[in-house]
This record gives C-alpha cells, structure tokens and sequence, in this order.
C-alpha cells in the first residue's frame, strides 16, 4: 500500500478542529470566571491543568490531592 | 488531585453568576462537560452560601440543611464523572473572610437558587441523551433540586454528618 502523505496517527481536519474549538472555549470561560471571580486565571488554569491530568491518567485519583 | 480556590476569589457569587451562564450555554451531549461545569457551580455556590450564612440567623438556619445536599451532590458528581474534579469544595470559610451585609448575602442566595435551577435543567437534558437509565443523572437532577428547596425553607433534611475521613476534595 502506498504510504500517505499524512501519518495515520494525526486526527483528521475536522476532529483537530473541534478539539481546538472545545480547547479555546475551556481557554475563554477560565478567562471569563476567573475575572468574574476576582482571582488571577492562573488559579482556574491550575484547575483545568488538574482536570487534563486526570483525563491522561485515564480516571479521578481517589485519594490525591494538592494545595 | 485538586486545588483549592476559595482563598483567591474576591466575589464568590459574580463566579456563580459566570458559572451559570457557561452553564446554560453548555451542550446537554458533553455529560462531562455539564458535570465538571456543575461542579465549578456547586463549588461556588458553597462558598457563596458559607459567607450568605456568616450574614445572618436567617441565611445560617438554612445553609445547615443545604450542606447536606450539596455534599450529597459532590458525591454523586464525582462518581458520575470520569475525570476527577479537580476543584475542592471549601469546608469552611477562609480565615480573613470579610463580612458581608444582608442585601448582598440576600442576592447571593438568589443567584444559587438561579444556579440550582440552570443546573438542573442541563443535567436533566444531558441525562435524557444517554441510552442507559443508569446514567441518567436522576440523583443529581433532585439534588439540585433539593439544594434550592433548602435555601427557599421548602426542604428541611438532616444535618451533615462527614464521613471520617472526609473526601479529598472536600476541605
């Protein structure tokens, strides 16, 4: 079979763009409630941050925690 | 893993307020999306309901029994979810909380009720999308449902017993 000029592993255009879009609105609400809030985004970012982690390890840490 | 916000937020309920409507603008078929979103709320409203509750006698009666949902709540939201909440509940207030008037605890009571309502309208859609009746999120459909009920007076349950130790991302 002839090789393809994009690797198999790369999401399709239509994928990658809706992962960027979900990314950035995530982006604009931490914005946006962290202004509402008071509180620099980098708190909210930390949030997130721990979210992603979770997503990666494939589940919630029942028992870890950080301050 | 989660982090504790409360210290850092100036105005607990403009962060309800912000929350609620990202809320109504959710879509019903991202379940995870809704539950983290609700939860963000659920924290919000927590600390927007500790300090309506240091405001006065009135606002304290009934943040006692809306404690109870909401920790009732917590629980059913991160076993629903399945990526950890990342966001603590607060506990308590922060040591150097500053003391609100009653207009403004008032108003913060309305905008929990207002997110209670939000919350269980999407929780509900995004339930009705699942094929399978077990998750179709009824627990926390009623329990928002029951957290307003305790800040209107409508709903009286039992006070909150923690369980020893308490969850982690409860503190």
């Amino acid at each position: 079979m002839a090789g393809s000029a994009v690797p198999p592993t790369r999401l399709p255009q239509a994928t990658r763009a809706d992962v960027r879009a979900v990314l950035l609105a995530e982006l604009v609400s931490v914005e946006t409630r962290a202004g509402a809030a008071g509180c620099p985004p980098e708190v909210l970012f930390d949030v997130l941050d721990a979210r992603l982690r979770s997503a990666a390890a494939g589940g919630p840490d029942p028992v870890g925690e950080a301050g | 893993m989660t982090v504790t916000v409360d210290r850092h937020v100036k105005d607990p309920c403009a962060w309800l307020g912000a929350v609620t409507d990202d809320l109504a603008a959710a879509l019903p078929a991202d379940t995870r999306g809704v539950l983290l979103t609700v939860w963000d709320g659920l924290v919000a409203a927590r600390l927007t309901g500790l300090h309506a509750a240091a405001a006065s006698p009135r606002w304290r009666a009934r943040q006692r029994h809306a404690e109870a949902a909401e920790f009732d709540l917590a629980v059913q939201l991160a076993g629903s979810c399945t990526v950890g909440p990342g966001l603590a509940i607060p506990a308590g207030l922060p040591g150097a909380a500053v003391a609100w008037s009653v207009e403004r605890a008032d108003a913060a009571v309305a905008a929990i009720i207002s997110f209670c309502a939000t919350a269980e309208t999407m929780l509900r859609r995004a339930g009705e999308l699942t094929p399978v009746w077990e998750d179709s999120l009824l627990g926390p459909v009623a329990l928002t449902r029951w957290l307003a009920d305790s800040w209107t007076g409508r709903h009286t349950g039992c006070p909150l017993r923690l369980p020893v130790p308490p969850p982690s991302w409860w503190r």
